[in-house]
């Protein structure tokens, strides 16, 4: 499965992002996913970004749900809105919570994390609600859960990879791999625990060594290795590199996924469908 | 960017941290990073509560006032500065307020599949969804719709609208708004508990004035008065009965969607169930009344046949109408002239019209006598030769003979009629005479004949009354 990552657009006029995704459908992409859960406050919703997506491009869409800085009963009404608009893929994630930014004073409630957003969510496909009320006609959520290969604790990331997966998980979702051999180091590891849930790598090839400092210095649970640092600066900016260098990744994690979510570019989308297009070549020859 | 590392940047500290008890010891009394970001979280997950408790308390008051729906979304719009529109359970707006009154409701057309999808997941799941404001879209409003719902009955929905700067939807609507649905539960089923009530007297008078249980003329005069019917120049009463006698009394249903069609194509209608089917006492449209019905045409503009079809009733029910009555104490007579419009209407075999009591002529008469059979018989005796010479002869005379009496013996009128010479109707004349041994020249005979015809033409609907 090829997946193609979108950001929000960044206003009303969806036109653009609209030919953007048609572009990567016809590159390949079987599935489009938005990758951010909450974009700043000029962006459209991931919700309604997603269901720009369904409607005008025909595709199915991975819609991110973070649980932090919200309500489990807000959550499941967002989602059921996402639901009845006929979007069905979830990826569960428990984020952070916003505490800077262009709208400082977001404090609000946080009572769940993903593990039990999943739970929430398979209640809802087997016919009750989160606090078990029984629901008249049950939902079709395809439940995702993340995962992250750069974790400072792969032991730690395992076990919560299981707890997701018991909790009503269908697939994984990798966060941006940039280290190879530190990915399949947490993939065999899931393996090893017996865990035969399929997982999707992503891959950020053309974000870069900025995006992966970025990573490093923002998000808590990253602990990027020095080794993927250097790789990364070593491929910078040249996007012809960053291609052969993610088609090398893919190869060697093959086996241990089962499908490839490239994150695109803002904005530059020429590089990613010439990465999708090599991912679909090299599928159809394995 | 809009993302920190909380653990080493956060953005705020609660106003006042703990502070070390006196009696701790040296070294253990600063707060860390983590608690400080817990205890930043607790705050304002305790400020978030106690705003949610505050606007809850404040129109759980207002509810319990008494209020109407109007002016308890109004208050919740004003306490929590949003705009909010209450719908209908068909999904029609109901009432709105804060905000920019210029700013329209939702428009959400029932013909895109968005919509439509969005209606089914609120009728099924009956929980709160959130819609996004989808660009180019029909759901160009985001809004978060909250269904206001008692057991398995849908009241309405109340909807927060969002505002074009809210990009993060706030949790707080949420709680507030699943709170504040229970209460307009609770006052939506009030008003539809007084409407009832309402409904219910009126039904009451209404049995009351059809069956005559009034004390005298001044008594009916008050009764008629408490249903409205006083400002109008007449009334008339109509009775609307299944085919199939008892099935409204036992078909809540099929009465109800009755009443409905009557308050939208008859609004000055008061009507009560009975067991065979739905009496109305319908004011009779006053030439010099806008009063209006069927689509906001006056209701004076419309013959009786007309309002019948503009109700678009079931097929499978039939109507009866009284003459017009001008005081209220005869409207037992009416509902008994009502109820035998109806009656013979559908021994008639006219099942699904409207039989005007006024246009029955004859067939008043021919009602007192309850036994069909006999009728039948009585036409046969004096017709069954002549229908059985046309069935043998593929002749026209029974035809020809009904012409000829409505026509005052005329065969020169007769012939027009038929579209036949003036010497073929006397021809067909004298072979009448001779098969029935009827002389047509005697008012008697004639009588005889003219009563037989009505009855076998009622056999077949021919009569012309409706």
């Amino acid at each position: 499965m090829i997946i193609a990552g979108l950001g929000a657009p960044q206003g009303p006029d969806v036109d653009g992002f609209v030919d953007q995704a048609r572009a990567l459908k016809a590159a390949g992409a079987g599935v489009l996913s938005i990758t951010e859960p909450a974009p700043p406050a000029t962006r459209v919703g991931p919700v309604a970004a997603a269901v720009v997506l369904h409607e005008r491009v025909g595709a199915e869409v991975l819609l991110p749900a973070e649980t932090a800085d919200r309500t489990l009963p807000a959550l499941q009404a967002d989602l059921l809105g996402a639901h009845a608009l006929g979007l069905r893929m979830v990826v569960c994630r428990t984020g952070s919570p916003r505490v800077a930014g262009d709208y400082p004073d977001a404090a609000q409630p946080w009572d769940v994390d993903s593990v039990r957003l999943i739970a929430a969510l398979r209640g809802l496909n087997e016919g009750s609600d989160y606090r078990g009320v029984a629901t008249r006609e049950r939902t079709e959520f395809v439940i995702g859960a993340s995962i992250s290969t750069a974790a400072a604790d792969v032991h730690h990331e395992v076990d919560r990879a299981e707890a997701k997966a018991q909790a009503g998980a269908h697939f994984l979702i990798t966060d941006a791999i940039f280290d190879a051999d530190e990915a399949s180091l947490l993939l065999a590891a899931l393996q090893a625990r017996g865990m035969e849930i399929p997982v999707i790598a992503s891959i950020a090839p053309f974000e870069g060594f900025r995006a992966l400092e970025r990573l490093r210095n923002e998000v808590p649970e990253m602990s990027a290795t020095s080794t993927a640092a250097r790789a990364a600066a070593r491929v910078g900016d040249d996007r012809g590199e960053a291609l052969e260098a993610s088609l090398e990744l893919i190869e060697k994690l093959r086996g241990l996924i089962c499908g490839v979510l490239v994150h695109v570019p803002r904005g530059s989308q020429r590089p990613a469908i010439g990465l999708l297009q090599r991912l679909v070549e090299l599928g159809s020859r394995s | 960017m809009t993302r920190s590392r909380s653990r080493s940047q956060p953005a705020s500290r609660p106003r006042s941290l703990p502070r070390r008890p006196a009696h701790a010891p040296e070294g253990a009394g600063e707060p860390t990073p983590e608690l400080v970001d817990v205890l930043t979280g607790l705050s304002r997950q305790n400020s978030v509560y106690r705003r949610t408790i505050a606007v809850c308390d404040q129109l759980a008051d207002t509810a319990l006032r008494g209020v109407d729906p109007t002016e308890l979304t109004r208050v919740f719009a004003e306490l929590v500065g949003k705009r909010i529109v209450l719908m209908d359970p068909t999904f029609r707006p109901r009432a709105r307020a804060g905000g920019d009154n210029a700013t329209p409701s939702p428009d959400w057309d029932r013909s895109d599949p968005s919509v439509e999808r969005l209606l089914h997941a609120l009728e099924t799941q009956r929980r709160p969804l959130r819609v996004p404001s989808v660009p180019g879209s029909s759901l160009a409003q985001g809004c978060l719709v909250t269904p206001i719902v008692i057991a398995e009955d849908t009241l309405g929905y109340l909807l927060v609208l969002e505002e074009p700067d809210d990009s993060h939807p706030d949790d707080v609507d949420l709680l507030t708004a699943t709170y504040a649905a229970t209460l307009f539960a609770l006052t939506l089923a009030h008003e539809r508990t007084s409407t009832e009530l309402g409904l219910r007297y009126l039904r009451t008078v209404v049995d009351a004035l059809v069956s005559g249980h009034f004390l005298d003329a001044e008594d009916a005069r008050e009764k008629a008065k408490s249903l409205g019917l006083l400002d109008s120049g007449g009334f008339r009463v109509c009775v609307i009965r299944w085919r199939d006698p008892g099935l409204v009394g036992t078909d809540d249903h099929g009465a109800a969607q009755i009443l409905a069609a009557l308050a939208v194509g008859l609004p000055g209608a008061r009507a009560t169930v009975r067991e065979l089917g739905v009496v109305a006492i319908v004011p009779e449209p006053d030439r010099e009344t806008t009063q209006t019905g069927m689509g906001g045409v006056p209701l004076s503009a419309w013959t009786w046949p007309e309002i019948w079809r503009g109700l678009s009733l079931h097929g499978g029910l039939t109507g009866g109408l009284s003459e017009r009555l001008d005081r209220p104490e005869l409207a037992p007579v009416g509902y008994g002239q009502a109820e035998q419009a109806v009656d013979l209407g559908l021994r008639l075999g006219r099942g699904g019209q409207l039989i005007d009591y006024h246009e029955l002529g004859i067939y008043r008469l021919l009602l007192r006598i309850g036994d069909m059979g006999q009728l039948w018989r009585f036409a046969e005796e004096v017709l069954g030769p002549l229908i059985s010479y046309d069935a043998a002869h593929g002749g026209e005379l029974v035809t020809t003979l009904s012409v000829y009496l409505r026509h005052q013996s005329s065969p020169k009128q007769s012939a027009r009629v038929l579209r036949v010479h003036a010497n073929t109707v006397a021809y067909r004349a004298q072979r009448i005479e001779t098969i029935t041994g009827l002389d047509l020249t005697d008012a008697d005979d004639r009588l005889l004949a003219q009563v037989a015809l009505t009855i076998v033409e009622s056999r077949t609907g021919q009569d012309g009354t409706g």
